[in-house]
């Protein structure tokens, strides 16, 4: 360990790296499922709203790998988020789209040029991947202003004199975005409304012991290389002679989670925190301290170095 | 500069459309993008293809090998409203025996009924905002070309190309000139040229020969059928010993002596057909001169001279030029020199003034020679006769052709007018195409018209007599007549005796010269 540790080795395990950890949450598996769930029924859009850190963005990433049509065709999606700019105008929403899938974009662009760019890209890319059902993702939705969910009305409308399904799903930061669709549900906005916000699904992070479970459980199965150790025999050695898991803290993990989540009232445990948390615990924490040392304040620590009181954002009543 | 994705606009390809057709649908599919900008694009994306239409090919989602082989890039100029309209068009449109669209059977035309002006080239596209032939709009798209792509119906232009496609590609017989291909420097093309489906002129003959693939579907084309007509020959081997005619050395002193001692016989007899050719030389001559006096005027006095002093200085002096003179005389001298030394013709025509003006060559005359394979055979005299002589008539044409050319551009000249002339751009000769195959050992030769003087307009000369004796009078006083070569034809009555006496002075000419 200690000359893995020299030749920096150690550290390109996944789990120092942000991008390349990959846990399937049970919040993941109801986001795929409600996801097909409105695919298949024809559904022109919906609102995933969740806390700011709980893992919205990497769920739907990891998700939109795995959209399909009721034949078994892979459903191409389409991702942008929307940056907080001065300017809020539906040009820019076309900027963006083409912008982020390699189309020319130039200052002098119209927004009908740029509008008609992206919607021939979507057209081609059905051709060719022989689909007629399109998913675009907008991320931040709560930067947006209610006009410039006129350009995704167009968008969808366009496409369907083409045959093309689009469903656009936006992800937006709960509370922040309430204002807006509160906006949105008044009647001179119907027509968004119709299409896009009839219907929606609170993305959570980990609710449950039995959540945290299935997280610590992927700590014990995923591999690192492939055919290597356990994330867990990896940090723990020791672990393989006595057949330790990490899973078996769940448990306890959940415990001291909830007095945070009372304290605090935390709807959920946010996937970054809940990484962050069991990843110091795991590569600096136990090997130190050992496995038969774990202790509430062991985890409480770690829960702390996560930055979990810092990150919220309401009052504590 | 970094490469941009080009949409394709995919979902309206369609089968067996040009390569035009995929550019239009990539500037619509790409509104605001600039040609030169998808052009530029198109180089970083593929490096490997040679154009802008082989990168587009290359980029078609469904590859269909209909005239891929094929570059027509002047297809756009003509064709069907309807699926210029649909956003559809297709290479066989230019050929020009097609004369209605096999989708919609309505007329294939040059200019956009929506507009009133020539279809739009690809730098012309991005210009029209017209709905039939411009870039389409959105709308447009969704309201004009959508509705009907599901129910067009492509199966006769399948059927064309497929037919084009096959037999283009064969390659069934080679004709060619005995004379011509022995070892004698000959570059010049051939009076004769085989019309394939995309030759525009006379288009008539490819259907001709596959009458019965357009059988079904003719009557709803309406496709062009003239009538053709037909010479066939038996074909013997040739025989290389006794046909071919050795170039010979002209430094070496006996070869020079050789050619003297026949230009003192009457009739050179070397050669297949050396006699007969004499007499298909005077037939073609006393035709020529018939048509001259009947072109160009009855009291016109035919000068034959030899030329050779012209040059382009003296004729931009001169108030004008008789083309009809000078390019008989040309003309003339070919054969009488064709008569006596086959490989010393084409030396002949060494006219300075030719050369100063552009002249890349005229079509030579020739015995026809058939290549099958490795095998070569000659045809029978009487076809051989009729060949050799349409060889000359449309010699004659192409000579004078020149000369009337020449004439209009010392015309503009003086005026002024200094334009480059570019000699690939000689007018065609209408006659030149033709068809051949072979059947059952006989080699058919399909042509159109029996003479080709016959059909050749020439252009309006006014006064010609006066013309002409203007030219040769000032040509005379400033360089004085021609006394070794000079014979003036007064009557259209051309007699055996005449051909004879002019070929006597060719002879005397030839031998105090060289």
């Amino acid at each position: 360990m200690e000359q893995l540790k020299l030749n920096n080795e150690y550290f390109n395990h996944p789990i120092f790296h942000k991008k390349l950890l990959h846990l399937n949450t049970p919040a993941m598996k109801n986001l795929h499922d409600e996801l097909h769930h409105w695919l298949w029924t024809g559904s022109t859009g919906g609102l995933i709203p969740g806390t700011s850190r709980v893992g919205k963005t990497t769920a739907i990433l990891s998700v939109s790998d795995e959209l399909y049509t009721r034949g078994k065709i892979k459903i191409p999606v389409y991702y942008i988020s929307i940056p907080d700019r001065d300017q809020h105008n539906i040009s820019s929403i076309f900027k963006l789209l083409c912008f982020n899938e390699n189309l020319r974009v130039k200052s002098h662009d119209s927004a009908d040029n740029l509008s008609n760019r992206f919607i021939h890209y979507i057209a081609d890319k059905a051709v060719e991947r022989n689909c007629q059902d399109a998913v675009l993702v907008v991320d931040e939705m709560q930067r947006l202003r209610v006009k410039q969910f006129n350009a995704f009305a167009e968008i969808y409308d366009k496409l369907l004199l083409l045959d093309i399904n689009l469903t656009v799903i936006f992800i937006a930061n709960d509370p922040e975005v309430w204002q807006l669709v509160e906006l949105i549900e008044e009647p001179k906005y119907a027509h968004i409304h119709g299409r896009f916000f009839m219907q929606g699904l609170s993305f959570k992070g980990l609710t449950s012991a039995a959540d945290v479970k299935v997280c610590l459980n992927q700590y014990d199965t995923l591999r690192y290389p492939k055919d290597g150790l356990t994330y867990t025999e990896y940090f723990l050695p020791k672990a393989i002679e006595t057949n330790w898991k990490l899973s078996s803290l769940s448990n306890d993990m959940w415990r001291v989670f909830r007095e945070y989540q009372k304290q605090y009232k935390l709807e959920s445990w946010g996937m970054k925190y809940f990484t962050v948390s069991v990843n110091t615990l795991l590569s600096d924490m136990l090997p130190e301290y050992g496995i038969d040392n774990f202790d509430d304040e062991m985890m409480h620590e770690c829960i702390r170095l996560s930055k979990i009181i810092p990150s919220l954002v309401r009052p504590v009543k | 500069m970094k490469p941009f994705h080009l949409n394709m606009g995919y979902l309206f390809e369609q089968q067996n459309e040009s390569t035009y057709n995929i550019l239009r649908r990539c500037m619509i599919c790409n509104p605001g993008a600039p040609l030169t900008l998808i052009e530029s694009n198109l180089r970083l994306i593929d490096t490997k293809s040679k154009s802008t239409m082989d990168r587009l090919r290359h980029l078609k989602l469904t590859p269909d090998d209909a005239l891929i082989q094929v570059k027509l890039p002047m297809s756009y100029q003509r064709q069907c409203p309807q699926c210029a309209k649909g956003l559809y068009h297709t290479d066989i449109y230019i050929l020009p025996w097609l004369t209605h669209c096999p989708i919609h059977h309505c007329e294939l035309t040059t200019i956009c009924p929506g507009c009133n002006k020539s279809w739009p080239d690809k730098n012309e596209l991005s210009m029209r905002d017209c709905n039939t032939c411009g870039l389409l709009t959105f709308n447009q798209i969704h309201l004009q070309v959508l509705p009907n792509l599901k129910y067009t119906s492509y199966t006769d232009i399948e059927k064309i190309n497929y037919f084009i496609k096959n037999n283009s590609a064969k390659k069934r017989v080679v004709l060619n000139s005995y004379n011509i291909v022995s070892t004698a420097p000959y570059n010049d093309p051939q009076w004769w040229k085989e019309v394939t489906y995309m030759d525009n002129l006379y288009p008539s003959f490819y259907v001709q020969n596959y009458k019965c693939v357009f059988k079904d579907i003719n009557n709803e084309l309406k496709v062009i059928i003239k009538s053709i007509k037909k010479k066939f020959s038996h074909l013997s081997p040739y025989e290389i010993e006794r046909y071919d005619i050795k170039d010979p050395d002209y430094s070496n002193p006996l070869v020079h002596s050789e050619l003297l001692q026949t230009l003192s016989s009457n009739i050179n007899t070397q050669g297949r057909f050396g006699k007969a050719r004499y007499g298909w030389d005077y037939q073609v001559m006393k035709n020529i001169i018939e048509w001259i006096h009947l072109n160009a005027s009855e009291n016109h006095r035919i000068h034959l001279e030899h030329y050779h002093y012209l040059d382009m200085y003296a004729l931009r002096k001169l108030p004008c030029l008789c083309p009809y003179c000078i390019a008989l005389s040309i003309w003339f001298f070919y054969i009488a020199w064709r008569q006596y030394d086959p490989f010393y013709c084409r030396r002949s025509m060494n006219y300075e003034f030719l050369f100063q003006s552009g002249y890349l060559g005229f079509y030579p005359a020739g015995e026809p020679i058939l290549t099958v394979e490795k095998d070569k055979f000659v045809m029978d005299k009487k076809f051989t006769g009729w060949f050799y002589r349409r060889g000359l008539e449309i010699l004659f044409l192409d000579i004078l052709q020149y000369m009337f050319n020449l004439s209009n551009r010392l015309e503009k000249y003086k005026k002024g007018n200094r334009d480059y002339y570019n000699p690939k751009n000689r007018p065609p000769i209408l006659d030149r195409y033709c068809s051949y195959d072979l059947s059952n050992d006989n080699f058919n030769f399909y042509y159109e018209n029996e003479h080709p003087l016959n059909e050749f307009l020439p252009p309006d000369f006014q006064d010609i007599n006066k013309t002409c004796d203007i030219f040769h009078q000032k040509l005379w006083s400033r360089d004085g007549p021609s006394f070794d070569f000079n014979i003036t034809l007064s009557s259209s009555e051309f007699t055996y005796k005449k051909f004879n006496v002019i070929h006597e002075h060719f002879r005397e000419f030839v031998k105090i010269r060289y």
